[in-house]
């Protein structure tokens, strides 16, 4: 067995891991926010319209096995466009986690620390991160599947569990604000599976390099259906006035469970495991950043900057004021980076190296690539 | 939830096996004296990393479940013995196969 590839499932987890972590955070409820009763029927909409932009997406990464985003921009563009799409995504996981180390932290202190300092929840995760870093790549991706199926879990059963609060007439209209407002406007909602930033790394350490398509159908459609039961969780359970004014509405949702009098209170089961998914969260986020990092510069070793990259991370996590200020970078910033980086610039890079491959080999017949070791 | 990690601890069949859980139990009070619920949560999650990050004799620990190996008869539910036409995945054994296709003939004569 190779050591640092991984395998189908693993690949699957780490993309699901990205849309777990936001709809317990207030991704459900931006979707909500932006288009009232209609977020089902919009939910579906762009859980269609990321499966076909994750089908384009390896389609175009068919002509290049084996390589990951950075090698393509050089591919391009020589060594400078590398650097400049490493500098970006770099920016886009180290901006990623500070946003959502602060967001949870902040939630965790409402809920069980209000006499603690923010900066001593934060620490807390960012030392676990470390360790796990300095443990291996592997590990972390290895614990997260052996996890995985249980958060996704966790939000089914509070769909099923809360089915007895439910009024379905939420609903209506079945268009909300408007067939524009669900479908056009609200095609930025495509910013919820942002996971697609790790397909653009992966084909380097797949142990098939079929499998991506696989990889990239599954993961889609299992996020969608996650999005889907936690959007239609909150739309049915409160009114929208209510779901978008809250601070983690799941964790308000899981609140209302209880099986008699023996099962209450298991609100604090679900938050145990949201803390384990958001560390394993963080810890593939920070792993890419360095690995980007590690590439960039071509460095041997990733664990001595392990340390100087999580004081970065505390710093960036500080940054924001309020928890208005913390909303708004992760509704609003969040989504534009995600769209822009994600589904803008890299698919038109993936595009652009397509042509040129095409007109390379049009010219001189078979086109070698260089790319670097892994 | 005593009762339940007391009686827990019987299913472990050996004396010895039971060593590192006394430590652990120990690191876990005192995560959970730091930080409660979160701490507790942040320390699993360390724990599951180097429980899969270890291997005993070149096999990954936490096989078949964490990496997935071939899942025929050696994931979370096995089938009987005459079934079992596979070897482990993670063995890396010169032969796939451990037995025929239909391995008791004589049930079709």
């Amino acid at each position: 067995m190779t050591d640092k590839k991984i395998g189908n499932f693993e690949a699957i987890a780490l993309i699901l891991t990205v849309i777990v972590n936001h709809v317990v955070l207030n991704l459900p409820k931006n979707i909500i926010a932006s288009t009232s009763s209609a977020s089902i029927i919009n939910v579906l909409f762009i859980s269609i319209v990321a499966v076909l932009i994750g089908y384009l997406i390896c389609k175009l990464l068919e002509k290049f096995p084996r390589l990951d985003i950075l090698d393509i921009a050089s591919f391009l563009g020589g060594k400078w466009l590398k650097i400049v799409t490493g500098v970006l995504f770099l920016g886009y996981f180290l901006f990623t986690v500070s946003v959502i180390l602060r967001s949870f932290s902040e939630g965790l202190k409402i809920i069980f620390f209000p006499r603690s300092p923010v900066a001593a929840i934060m620490i807390l995760f960012l030392l676990a991160v470390v360790i796990t870093n300095k443990i291996g790549f592997q590990a972390i991706i290895r614990s997260n599947l052996f996890m995985m199926p249980i958060f996704l879990f966790s939000i089914l059963f509070i769909f099923f569990a809360n089915i007895g609060n439910f009024t379905i007439q939420r609903m209506l209209p079945l268009f909300g604000n408007g067939t524009f407002t669900t479908f056009f406007s609200g095609l930025s909602n495509l910013f919820a599976f942002g996971g697609f930033a790790y397909l653009y790394f992966l084909p380097p350490y797949l142990k098939e390099d079929k499998g991506l398509k696989k990889i990239t159908f599954i993961s889609t459609i299992t996020s969608g259906i996650c999005l889907l039961f936690s959007v239609a969780t909150l739309l049915f359970l409160s009114p929208n006035s209510v779901i978008t004014e809250e601070i983690f509405p799941l964790y308000l949702a899981s609140r209302n469970i209880q099986f008699g009098r023996f099962f209450q209170r298991l609100d604090a089961v679900f938050l145990l495991f949201w803390i384990i998914s958001l560390t394993a969260y963080l810890s593939i986020s920070f792993a890419f950043a360095t690995r980007v990092f590690q590439k960039l510069l071509n460095f041997e070793y990733t664990k001595w900057y392990a340390s100087l990259f999580a004081l970065l991370i505390f710093g960036f996590a500080m940054i924001p004021e309020n928890m208005y200020q913390i909303t708004f970078i992760e509704g609003t910033i969040y989504q534009y980076v995600v769209l822009i980086l994600i589904f803008g610039l890299s698919l038109a890079l993936l595009i652009f190296a397509n042509i040129k491959y095409y007109l390379l080999e049009k010219k001189k017949g078979a086109v070698s690539i260089d790319k670097a070791p892994v | 939830m005593v009762a339940i990690t007391a009686v827990a601890s019987f299913a472990i069949p050996d004396f010895s096996f039971g060593f590192h859980l006394r430590l652990m139990r120990f690191i876990f009070i005192f995560l959970g004296y730091i930080a409660g619920f979160f701490g507790i949560g942040l320390g699993i999650f360390v724990y599951l990393c180097i429980l899969t990050n270890l291997k005993s004799f070149g096999v990954p620990y936490m096989v078949p479940y964490a990496p997935v190996t071939n899942i025929n008869s050696n994931g979370y539910f096995l089938e009987p013995v005459w079934r079992r036409e596979k070897r482990a995945d993670y063995l890396n054994t010169k032969k796939e196969k451990a037995q025929n296709h239909i391995s008791m003939k004589w049930r079709y004569k």
